[in-house]
């Protein structure tokens, strides 16, 4: 077929060969914002004729080669000050002999390309002299979705952990990072995803009318309906006596079989020691006493319980043989004491081994197994609670109303057989043997309950409805001007029910107060006016005139205050120099103290450092360092490894890999592809908290690894469920070694040299490589193509196009070298069928680089590119924008510390922190923000 | 109120089942609820446009994608009516090819080849994407309708997709340049939803909407009170955040309101689809099924009448090893074919596979009768179709396309429409947008980079 357009297949054909270092299509004019009144750019007229000269004649008006247009450039020296990023992207091609292609029409110079380069360079250095420290062009950012999770993680006290999870990705900006401001967007679909994630996120809240907010990691339906909140109430008070049931049924009697060897002697025992107090020298002692004194501690009623039996006359039929053979044990005398707890056992049967004489058991055992299993039924059946509970909550209720209750109640059919189950217990008996922690927690549980009754409220309604009138029909508390045509009697009822509706939601309102200020306080990271709260808890007001129960009507303040721009926005923005006369001005210490809880935690401030930032302590130097190197060292910069390092190094996303055809890697099992991003995730939290070296990330002599990990790395197994920090060997440390690195790097079927390259170069070298133009060779999905040809020699087949070459030439001799892991990162020495691989290249620069071990060296005597890499976009991180020419002093003084040895992932930080650019900002002229 | 503007009612094609009717018939019985929307359609010019009656069912527009292009081999389609015949490809379509059109030959104007990121997600804009560091492109067609028509319904508009998107930056642009196709404005990419149950929530759920509002009404003020202590560039931010407020505050009126007093009704009142599990389908065809009878169910009942829905992203690192016969390898990767035989095959049956989804779309709104003898099929207008033509040189020209959907009568379906041979200004993809978006009511007189509304439909 005739191409269309002959002419585009010329230009492709004409087209440059893909550079690795240009940027040539990516760069942004758009953010390139600078105003350089005070700059005085000498340019020599030569240079940019130089430039259109060599550069224009592809790259210019007619012909927009790469969409480049250097016209401007050429002539404009403001056009070339508001495009500084451009500058250095030719210096790059420039310098690395990118450009002219070799098969351009033009050659140039060596003088020329010299005479260029330095024009550029000094154009560059003036740029970034007059800018220099800037705060540049920030607009105030939005949470992010993982700094959303963090946040409601802070907020909750650490309970919910997945908030915000159906929030949408969203993409990078900037320097690569989802924080930028400017790029972030808020539609209406967004919106409605904040409002539906903070509405989830309260769904682990409970807020009681007594002020208390309980979070749980379990999500719970909301309970609007005041019923439904009243049944919620009861449902804990019976949780309630479960629980202790259990504590001093079932699980002491556990507790005693454990440290005892029994558990019934224990209480004959102590029984028998109560009878005899006086001839034991116990003195006057009572039945609970004894109890408390026994090692370990028995309950004092199940004491009581079985004394009584014991001592019942007649005894109660199913212990008669027990409280006999009780009865007979013999007084104390100093020799027979020790042995009354094995006679106890004997006579409970609990001990079988110790008997006196076996001739004798046989029958009697028999009896007694029978006996006991006779009232383990008994116990048994009681002890699914039910009966016992309910009768508990039947007693419970006289506290409160039960009209509301919903009854009918159960009998109190147990009661009678209570005294016969020792181990069970009434509510006066667990109210006697609850610690007085246990009894605070069921009276908070009791006036819970009666909170929300909302006894009141429900006599009203009752009322409304015998008046007819319509909020009885729907539910809503009537008004005063509904009641006014009612009867007085009801009139004069409802003024005084009113009267004390009102109280009692004035004292739930005084209550709730401080915990929305609090709250919004933290959620907001600023000091909250009484004004905004009020504003707040109007909602709760207005929820309770519509008749949702408490629980619901407290959570829409807080709802109201996670869907608050206040909380969604945080920090401020700096105004862009080019729109008008700005005044630099610093942070205030409230904002510096969300600016590096953002920074490094991805989070909210805690109440240090709200309380230096309210102090204005934070600002002082030693202090700010002080707080970074302590929140440096915190689990919450776990944040910074997962966000800053999980997007630049791009593992943040692994959950969502496609990854390796299930079918070949049956190994690569989800907990597996977990393990993998466990173990970036734990190498550079421990980089982080622990301040190593940068050189690490390029090698290291440690890994962590669980059991999975271990084995897939052939290193010796470790104790499962938990991570450790081994020796590495010698072809792992660092990060290119790392599986989930070098799993993301294959395709379903075979490894991917291209891309194991293309990721050293761009996520460690810090190169940006151009995107691949169309018609790229296409290299097999599996391991060798229809000609039999290795990945390896296809590539080379690939790299005979010289076109090609000049890309890949830099690219897959780094990918090569990692030749040596299978495509889920595992070592390998051949190939699946058997043949054997080679991991030797030579990389543009000549030096042969073999392995894993030839590549970190050859990362090695690159590291400087690899600190600056990382410092750059450390500082595109912290500010929430595009690195601009005014930095390049402040990379430089990193840069300088660095090679002077001080490379520590902390001092990095801390030159960022103590930076101009971290600490001010630019407001308009005339506009004063808070 | 929209009364104020001059109506220009000339259809050159009356609606298969609707009589012509003045302004003034419409008027008298139009209810209250449901004015706006009828107003914007009576108010839109254009020759092309289709006046509906408050008996009728609405029209619905709705876009399927998949990026990374096709086999072309495989893909065409000859002849017209029932003697109409088309590629194996396209034959998941065979029973419904009388309901559609074949398009070959437009294109976005300036996406010729190139690298992927120019060449996707100004698909339905026509805008030319900036290399940038911040996202920048343009209103999309979908959102430009949700603008004029969303107010009609409790959803304004859906934007859906299968694979998840990326984060962070690709080939030195922001990764959303691979992951939507859909803006609301030049700065402003709408991350499409890939959760069914979000989507259902959003379409179906109306508990607590009065809440909802109470809570917002709060916002707002809080919004203001910030808005006003803020510089400059953060308060464009807040002016964002006060307006999403507002269309929130508008839908959730509409969604609480959702009552007809009069006119047509939808065949459908309640949900014939149980909730969607929380978690995202593991198996990719689930998925895609999912959102599309989502999609069904919100056209049906009317909770919406604008879909996007994005079968993958570009560069795609979908898998589609559960075909027969088709390796388990990437798309994008099997795209780039270089005419080796094998991935031409997969990468065709994959295409094909594409086509079934919305083949199994569109035989599902014919199922659905809207009112005597008139299917939903009869009432949409969708396209169906990629960014590319061949995903292995990127050709961004001659995209394949496929319309479906009578438009109420104003499209004559079951034909091929051949551009290949006229002139460029005829062969841009915009100017169906703008005959689309002029059926649909909405007075535009240009978009993108069109030239013209698509005259060859009718």
């Amino acid at each position: 077929m005739m191409p269309r357009r002959p002419f585009a297949i010329l230009r492709r054909r004409l087209s440059p060969p893909r550079t690795c270092l240009g940027v040539w299509r990516s760069l942004a004019a758009g953010i390139a914002l600078f105003s350089f009144e005070a700059a005085r750019v000498h340019a020599e007229p030569s240079p940019p004729a130089l430039l259109a000269k060599y550069c224009v004649v592809c790259h210019g008006r007619d012909q927009q080669e790469a969409e480049l247009d250097l016209d401007q450039l050429s002539r404009d020296p403001v056009a070339r000050r508001q495009d500084a990023r451009r500058l250095e992207t030719i210096l790059q091609a420039l310098t690395a002999g990118d450009m002219p292609p070799a098969d351009a029409d033009v050659k140039l110079p060596q003088a020329d390309r010299t005479a260029l380069a330095g024009w550029l360079r000094s154009e560059l250095a003036a740029i970034a002299a007059a800018e220099a420290d800037d705060p540049g062009f920030v607009v105030i950012p939005r949470l992010t979705k993982s700094e959303y999770r963090y946040v409601m993680r802070d907020l909750s006290g650490g309970v919910v952990l997945d908030a915000g999870r159906f929030l949408p990705n969203e993409g990078g900006a900037g320097e690569g990072f989802g924080n930028v401001g400017e790029a972030q967007s808020l539609s209406m679909a967004q919106l409605e995803k904040f409002l539906e994630a903070g509405k989830l996120s309260l769904m682990h809240l409970r807020i009681t009318p007594h002020g208390e907010m309980l979070w749980r990691t379990a999500q719970r339906e909301p309970v609007d309906d005041p019923a439904a909140a009243r049944l919620e109430a009861i449902n804990d008070i019976i949780a309630w006596h479960v629980a202790m049931q259990e504590r001093y049924g079932s699980e002491h009697r556990q507790q005693l079989q454990k440290s005892l060897g029994d558990v019934h002697a224990a209480y004959l025992e102590a029984a028998w020691r109560f009878e005899h107090r006086t001839a034991l020298g116990l003195g006057d002692v009572s039945l609970a006493t004894v109890a408390e004194q026994h090692q370990p501690p028995l309950v004092s009623v199940a004491l009581e319980k079985w004394h009584a039996i014991l001592t019942a006359d007649p005894p109660p039929p199913i212990y008669a043989e027990w409280a006999e053979a009780w009865r007979r044990l013999p007084a104390p005398d100093a020799a027979a004491s020790p042995s009354i707890r094995d006679r106890c056992r004997e006579i409970v049967g609990e001990q079988p081994g110790r008997r006196a004489s076996k001739s004798e058991a046989d029958a009697e055992s028999k009896k007694r197994n029978q006996l006991l299993r006779k009232r383990n039924v008994s116990e048994a059946n009681k002890t699914k609670v039910g009966l016992n509970a309910e009768r508990n909550i039947f007693e419970s209720w006289q506290h409160c109303d039960v009209r509301y209750l919903g009854g009918p109640w159960p009998e109190q059919e147990a009661e009678q057989r209570e005294p016969l189950a020792p181990y069970h217990y009434t509510r006066a008996e667990i109210l006697r043997i609850a610690s007085s922690a246990e009894g605070a927690e069921l009276a908070a549980l009791e006036q819970r309950l009666v909170a929300v009754l909302q006894i009141d409220e429900q006599d009203l309604l009752a009322l409304a409805k015998r008046e007819h009138s319509d909020a009885a029909r729907e539910g809503v508390f009537p008004t005063a001007t509904e009641w006014s045509s009612w009867s007085p009697e009801s009139r004069q009822a409802a003024r005084a029910l009113t009267a004390k509706i009102e109280t009692q939601r004035r004292a739930w309102r005084d209550r709730l107060r401080p915990l929305v200020a609090q709250f919004a306080r933290q959620a907001w990271r600023r000091p909250v006016a009484g004004g905004e709260v009020e504003e707040l808890l109007r909602l709760f007001s207005d929820a309770l005139e519509e008749g949702l129960s408490f629980d619901s009507a407290a959570k829409l303040p807080l709802l109201a205050a996670l869907t608050s721009p206040r909380f969604l926005y945080r920090g401020v923005g700096s105004a862009d120099r080019q729109a008008g006369p700005t005044r630099l001005v610093s942070l205030t210490d409230v904002q510096l103290a969300t600016r590096l809880s953002f920074f490094l935690w991805s989070s909210i401030p805690d109440e240090e450092l709200l309380a230096l930032a309210a102090t204005g302590e934070l600002r002082a130097r030693p202090t700010l360092l002080a707080q970074t190197h302590r929140m440096l060292r915190d689990p919450r910069a776990a944040a910074l490894a997962a966000d800053f390092a999980g997007q630049l190094f791009g593992f943040a996303e692994f959950h969502e890999f496609t990854g390796p055809d299930e079918k070949r890697f049956p190994e690569f099992t989800p907990a597996l592809r977990r393990s993998m991003a466990e173990e970036v995730q734990a190498f550079f939290l421990d980089l982080i908290r622990h301040d190593r070296p940068l050189s690490n990330l390029i090698d290291a002599d440690y890994v962590f690894v669980n059991a999975d990990l271990a084995r897939h790395y052939g290193i010796d197994p470790v104790a499962p469920d938990q991570w450790v920090r081994v020796s590495a060997p010698p072809e792992r440390g660092g990060l290119p070694s790392m599986a989930l690195f070098l799993t993301k790097t294959s395709t379903p079927l075979r490894t991917s040299p291209v891309k194991r390259g293309e990721w050293v170069l761009e996520k460690l070298l810090g190169q940006t490589l151009k995107s691949p133009p169309p018609n790229i060779e296409s290299i097999s999905a599996d391991e060798t193509n229809a000609a039999g040809l290795s990945i390896r020699e296809q590539l080379e087949q690939h790299r005979a196009s010289k076109v090609c070459a000049s890309c890949h030439d830099r690219i897959d001799p780094l990918g090569i070298a990692l030749e040596g892991f299978d495509p889920i990162g595992r070592r390998r020495s051949t190939d699946r069928d058997g043949s054997p691989l080679s991991t030797q290249a030579t990389a543009l620069d000549g030096t042969t680089i073999e392995g894993i071990a030839g590549l970190k060296a050859f990362l090695r005597r690159r590291q400087e590119a690899v600190y600056a890499h990382i410092t750059r976009k450390l500082l595109g991180y912290a500010l929430g924008r595009a690195i601009a020419p005014g930095d390049r002093p402040l990379l430089e003084r990193i840069a300088e510390a660095q090679r002077a040895g001080d490379s520590t992932f902390s001092s990095m930080v801390a030159a960022i922190v103590a930076s101009p650019q971290f600490l001010t900002r630019r407001v308009p002229l005339g506009q004063e923000s808070e | 109120m929209t009364t104020n503007r001059s109506p220009r009612i000339a259809p050159r094609i009356a609606p298969r089942s609707s009589p012509r009717i003045s302004r003034r018939t419409v008027l008298r019985g139009l209810g209250a609820a449901i004015a706006l929307p009828w107003l914007e359609s009576l108010a839109c010019g254009g020759s092309t446009s289709t006046v509906r009656s408050i008996d009728q069912p609405p029209l619905r527009y709705g876009s399927f994608l998949w990026a990374n292009g096709v086999n072309a081999e495989h893909w065409w389609a000859r002849g017209e009516g029932p003697a109409m015949e088309l590629s194996p490809t396209l034959a998941p379509l065979e029973a419904c090819k009388r309901d559609l059109l074949v398009i070959d030959g437009l294109h976005v104007y300036n996406n010729t080849s190139g690298p992927h990121w120019p060449l996707f997600s100004n698909y339905l804009s026509g805008v030319q994407f900036e290399p940038s560091l911040i996202p920048q492109g343009g209103e999309s067609i979908d959102q430009c309708l949700a603008r004029h028509l969303g107010a009609a319904t409790p959803v304004p508009n859906l934007v859906l997709a299968v694979e998840p998107a990326e984060h962070g930056l690709r080939g030195g642009v922001p990764a959303v340049y691979y992951s939507t196709v859909s803006w609301t404005s030049k700065n402003t990419p709408v991350p499409p939803e890939i959760y069914p149950r979000a989507v259902f929530d959003r379409l179906f759920n109306t508990a607590g909407l009065k809440r909802d509002r109470s809570v917002l009404d709060v916002v707002r003020l809080q919004a203001r009170a910030m808005r006003r202590q803020l510089a400059g560039q953060d308060r464009h931010k807040l002016d964002e955040f006060l307006h999403s407020v507002r269309d929130l505050e508008k839908r959730i009126d509409r969604a609480a309101k959702d009552e007809r007093l009069e006119g047509w009704r939808p065949s459908l009142a309640v949900a014939n689809l149980p909730r969607p599990p929380a978690e995202l389908p593991q198996d990719v065809a689930d998925h895609m099924r999912m959102m599309l009878d989502l999609v069904v169910l919100a056209f049906q009942m009317d909770r919406t009448r604008i879909a996007t829905l994005l079968f993958n992203r570009d560069v795609s690192h979908m898998r589609f090893g559960f075909l027969d016969g088709v390796a388990n390898e990437e798309l994008h990767g099997i795209s780039h074919h270089k005419n080796q035989p094998d991935k031409l095959a997969w990468y065709q049956r994959i295409n094909q596979f594409h086509i079934e989804q919305f083949a199994y779309f569109v035989r599902r709104l014919a199922a659905i009768e809207e009112a005597p003898g008139v299917t939903l099929l009869d009432n949409v207008i969708l396209t169906c179709g990629s960014n590319m033509r061949n995903g292995d040189n990127h050709d961004g020209r001659d995209l394949p396309l496929i319309v479906a959907g009578r438009g109420g009568g104003s499209i004559r379906t079951g034909r091929v429409l051949d551009f290949r041979d006229r002139p460029e200004a005829a062969q841009r993809f915009c100017n169906l947008h703008l005959a689309v978006a002029q059926k649909l009511g909405v007075p535009l007189t240009q978009f993108g980079d069109s030239t013209g509304p698509m005259t060859e439909l009718e």
